[in-house]
């Protein structure tokens, strides 16, 4: 083997597994997935915030900040504690919204719940940023799934039977499609705390604004997973799986959804975030959730007001809180976009 | 010989990645006389594009840089050569035409338009003239109705038509090479002879030069007079399409011959295939690059990079053992590669 | 070509059907109904009767529907004001027919549409065109008198927002792909996402303070008006004064929407533009010698510009919905904030007019998006 000359066969095992250019050891999709999203910075900083603010408004009930100011003169403070004098307050009707069930007018403000300041009825800004995350968040995630499942069972069912069934569903797709946003969403919000028959936690609470939105915004994701579901029953796997005989039930579920997974799940990351902003946005205008509950943006309103008289705080927490999150949603759902189709050169992070 | 057309002296082409400097050309060097047809194989990175770009001066900076060489095109260096200057021979005087039809033409201007645009940019003609010489080359490359069709738009026109319409765009302003990137691999078996056949006539008809760079050696042995074999971005062996076809010295073209089912063997034997993948251009191998896969790799082979030797006369070659034994004759006497290597 | 715009123009059409049935019906829905909210009204108490009988508001709410209906799209009067508008259309007619048989050029389809939107702008001008639309529960009068004295507050409004994202973000977004992953790009990148993750009012509400209320206090000089589309004095100022007073009213409330779409629209002509830059056929037309600026001037943009189309024609219902909330922020006498006031107090006529105007609007432009990408991209034309 050391003789130059002579003709000499490779052995060497390293050679060997170089030219075959063996894999090191199975990875699983995953784990590929799980590695890209992790190389993504801003993603992975967003998932983190995210989460931060998640725990923070499951948490809300326990972490004991409460209280309203219930004296006229200094009812009105800023983040550093000082109280603003002189300030005609808003007549207290006495519906003031504390924490759901504890707390009541007179009780004294805890610590934490003035860190950002009061608003002009004594209630601490902080609290009711806080407050007001829990039903943001429960609108975003309860419209995510209200518009994942029915613009997957549309889009899936329209993709896979063409002909008569893709016709009607499509046709009432782009119905829902056509329908302008934000005009129907004010007049259903406007409107559903007075509709006798709803329940009231449907009435008035964020379930109800999430129902509205959801039920108005599925039609987008309806297109792209019928577009998925068409691609992928061409797919040479599926006609595999259909001459082994395979049931349309098992192959949709065992071949093509997964498949379909990763548009569905970036397009519900992001709608996410967008309803999080209509439903801020139809409060601000007094059509979303109702007072006394919470709300990013109705709190935003009531800040724009105390913040032309100079009483920022109000304002500027609250909409930190709404940019905040739905900024960390939108970047998360960048990275997972980029995480899911690898084959998307174009971009690098 | 006459006065070479192309004279290419050691080229390199580096291209700066996030994983390291890939070497996608690392030294080659190669003449082209006029009127030759010069076939490129190899497989896919070996570099034959890397090449073909570099020629063009196509390259994009800052990614991708030619790091030395010399392009001597009628004795005009062409890398020394101003944008401008450079951009006159290109579609003039040297055309490329690339593999891919369908994406190849921009699709909301007409074809009459893309080649008008040629013929107006190096020939000094109006409009109206230019339109008669482009309805003329869409003539010469059989598309029947040529006035007509120069209002169509490329959807129109199906896979081979658009690669014609391509070779009418390289051709129409005479260019005395014409350089051809897989332009045949993405049409079908009976299309690639027409279009084969198309471009065999008219470079005959014009006395054009053709670099044909292909995988498919089928191709070469068609049309090509000599054949140059690329492997991890260096020429390992170069001569007439006879002597490579008939005589290959060099272990990586017998493999790409063996792999091929020809009609006129004489005995049955399994096509071989070279085991293992071409190394990668960042972290290539010491010594000579063919070396992990060959089966005949010597301690030599490890150390030192092989250069190309003259064998008969033109015919050359990049391996230690060339001259060791013929393949050709073993290979015909029966003995199985194994017996050889042992 | 044809048949596909009739198709699309069906489709908009049962849209808008649709659209009116279910707003009208959830209208109903709010506690009462029409009768009982007009009787709260005690300035509307004289008409009661009057209304009730002419809008069938005692009869079932698919009688009531079809009463509107049939009100809302058979014109009251329609007349031609003079002859001009017969001579544009058989005008416009006589120039189709001509171009169509003569001339052969890429160009002609954008002829013909100029051609006939020019037309349709005459007939429209030169016509007297008036829908019964009912009257305001409010008491604030003949409804299609209400909604077009403010339209033309809103399309002002409206084409400002438009007119500043497309000329402010096209560019950008084709400059950040001609400098990809430069810092340009990667500030251009961040502001995008900022801008997608920022609600409409806080920025209207942010520039208010920053740019005009505060900026005021802190300076001394009042740059922006926050409040109305004029100031009080308008009639009387001198032209350059009106244009200035005109600006600086209009400036933020456009702003706050236009940032918004700036940033789609720069996200996705960046995206188009990279796409077109790594296209085969770019490849092409340098390998023919082509000098850059005339690679990417005549092949490149011409390309990546035609998705624009599509993007704008998504855009305008955002706009619709950002001019609603921008119009209450700024006090913009707009049919936006119309919108909300007939709302707040479900004045049922009002609603379901403006409702449908936006309708129509949105069905017309998506249609008009469709012809248009129609004529710049080939490909689309023979389907």
């Amino acid at each position: 083997m050391s003789d130059p000359g002579v003709a000499a066969p490779v052995d060497d095992d390293e050679l060997r597994e170089e030219a075959e250019g063996l894999a090191v050891e199975p990875v699983t999709q995953f784990d590929l997935f799980w590695a890209r999203l992790r190389r993504h910075r801003m993603a992975t900083i967003a998932a983190i915030i995210l989460a931060f603010i998640v725990v923070i408004a499951v948490a809300a009930p326990l972490l004991q900040t409460w209280g309203v100011i219930d004296n006229p003169t200094t009812i009105l403070v800023d983040p550093t504690g000082r109280s603003l004098r002189n300030i005609a307050p808003r007549v207290n009707d006495g519906n003031i919204f504390l924490q759901g069930s504890a707390g009541t007018v007179g009780e004294p403000a805890s610590p934490t719940a003035l860190i950002f300041g009061s608003d002009d009825l004594g209630r601490g800004v902080f609290t009711r940023v806080i407050w007001g995350g829990r039903a943001s968040l429960t609108v975003g995630i309860v419209t995510g799934l209200i518009v994942a499942s029915l613009g997957t069972l549309v889009g899936s069912l329209a993709g896979y039977y063409p002909g008569a069934t893709d016709q009607s569903l499509m046709r009432f797709t782009d119905l829902v499609l056509g329908l302008p946003l934000l005009p129907v969403a004010i007049v259903v919000g406007r409107i559903l705390p007075e509709i006798q028959f709803l329940p009231s936690w449907i009435k008035s609470g964020p379930i109800g604004i999430a129902l509205l939105i959801g039920f108005l915004s599925w039609g987008g994701l309806g297109r792209i997973v019928r577009a998925e579901f068409l691609s992928l029953r061409e797919k040479e796997y599926v006609e595999a799986a259909r001459a082994a005989g395979a049931a349309d039930k098992r192959i949709v579920f065992r071949h093509i959804l997964p498949n379909a997974m990763s548009p569905i799940i970036v397009q519900t990351t992001l709608i996410i975030g967008i309803a999080i902003i209509v439903e801020a946005a139809l409060s601000f205008l007094g059509f979303g959730v109702r007072p006394p509950t919470p709300t990013w943006g109705a709190m935003a309103a009531e800040g724009g007001r105390l913040a032309v008289r100079g009483f920022w705080w109000e304002l500027f927490f609250a909409g930190s809180a709404l940019v905040i999150t739905v900024l960390a949603i939108n970047y998360l759902g960048d990275g997972l976009r980029d995480a899911l189709d690898p084959t998307q050169t174009i971009e690098r992070k | 010989m006459a006065e070479p057309l192309l004279q290419v002296s050691d080229l390199r082409t580096y291209f700066t990645t996030e994983e390291g400097v890939v070497r996608a050309v690392d030294g080659i060097s190669f003449d082209m006389a006029p009127g030759e047809r010069r076939g490129v194989v190899g497989e896919s990175g070996c570099g034959k594009s890397v090449t073909a770009m570099s020629v063009m001066g196509l390259i994009e900076p800052p990614a991708g840089q030619i790091v030395t060489g010399e392009l001597l095109y009628k004795g005009r260096d062409l890398l020394k050569l101003a944008e401008d200057e450079m951009q006159q021979i290109r579609g003039g005087q040297i055309a490329m035409i690339f593999q891919d039809p369908m994406t190849a033409l921009n699709p909301v201007y007409t074809i009459g338009d893309q080649l008008s645009e040629t013929i107006i940019l190096h020939q000094k003609v109006s409009r109206r003239e230019a339109k008669e010489i482009a309805a003329q080359a869409l003539e010469d490359v059989q598309i029947p109705n040529p006035m007509r069709r120069l209002e169509d738009y490329p959807h129109q026109f199906s896979g081979g038509m658009r690669q014609r319409v391509m070779i009418a765009m390289g051709l129409s302003c005479n260019p005395d090479l014409l350089i051809a990137d897989e332009p045949t691999t993405a049409l079908d078996v009976t299309t690639q002879a027409q279009i084969m056949n198309l471009m065999l006539q008219l470079a005959d008809d014009r006395d054009t030069a053709v670099m044909l760079i292909t995988h498919d050696l089928g191709v070469v042995a068609g049309f090509c007079d000599t054949v140059q074999v690329m492997y991890a971005g260096t020429i390992v062996e170069s001569g007439t399409a006879h002597e490579i076809f008939d005589d290959p010295q060099h272990p990586y073209t017998w493999g790409l011959l063996g792999s091929m089912t020809r009609l006129d063997d004489a005995k049955q034997h399994r096509l071989h295939s070279i085991a293992g993948a071409p190394p990668s251009l960042i972290n290539l191998p010491g010594g000579c690059r063919f070396r992990p896969r060959c089966e005949f790799a010597t301690e030599l082979c490890r150390n030192v990079l092989p250069a190309l030797r003259v064998g008969d006369a033109g015919h050359v070659v990049a391996c230690h053992r060339a001259d060791e034994f013929d393949l050709k004759t073993l290979a015909a006497d029966g003995t199985s590669l194994e017996e050889v290597a042992s | 070509m044809f048949a596909y715009v009739t198709r699309r123009l069906v489709y908009g059409l049962v849209t808008l059907l649709a659209l009116s049935m279910i707003v009208f019906t959830l209208l109903q829905l709010a506690g009462g109904g029409p009768l009982d909210r007009l009787k709260l009204n005690p300035r509307m108490q004289p008409v009661i009767q009057q209304m009730t009988e002419l809008w069938g508001l005692d009869q079932p709410i698919w009688r009531q529907y079809l009463t509107w209906l049939t009100n809302y799209v058979t014109p009251e009067t329609i007349s031609l004001n003079n002859a001009l508008p017969i001579v544009a259309v058989v005008a416009a007619v006589g120039v189709t027919v001509a171009l169509v048989q003569l001339v052969k050029s890429q160009w002609r389809g954008m002829a013909l549409l100029g051609v006939w939107v020019f037309a349709a702008f005459v007939v429209l001008r030169n016509m007297t065109i008036r829908f019964n639309w009912g009257i305001s529960f409010q008491g604030k009068g003949d409804v299609w008198d209400l909604v077009f004295s403010r339209v033309g507050a809103t399309f002002r409004l409206g084409m400002a927002a438009l007119l500043i994202a497309l000329i402010i973000g096209i560019p950008l977004g084709i400059y950040q792909a001609l400098k990809q992953y430069s810092f340009f790009d990667q500030l251009g990148t961040t502001g995008a996402f900022i801008a997608f993750s920022t609600p409409i009012f806080i920025i209207a509400v942010g520039l208010q303070l920053l740019l005009a209320l505060y900026f005021e206090r802190w300076t001394g000089v009042k740059l922006f008006y926050v409040t109305g589309m004029n100031s009080p004095s308008y009639a009387s100022m001198t032209l350059i004064q009106q244009i200035g007073d005109t600006i600086r009213h209009l400036t933020l409330p456009a702003l706050s929407i236009a940032l918004i779409s700036l940033a789609s629209y720069s996200r996705f002509q960046r995206a188009s533009m990279l796409e077109v830059m790594h296209s085969d056929y770019l490849r092409t037309a340098k390998a023919k010698g082509l000098p850059r600026r005339k690679v990417v001037v005549k092949h490149a943009l011409r390309n990546a510009l035609i998705p624009i189309v599509t993007l704008v024609s998504i855009d305008i219902a955002f706009i619709i919905g950002g001019a609603i909330i921008t119009e209450s922020i700024f006090a913009w006498p707009g049919v936006g904030r119309l919108y909300i006031e007939a709302i707040n107090t479900i004045d049922y006529p009002v609603v379901m007019a403006i409702v449908m105007v936006i309708g129509i609007m949105i069905v017309v432009m998506n249609l008009v998006a469709d012809i248009l990408y129609g004529v710049m991209d080939p490909r689309v034309r023979y389907e």
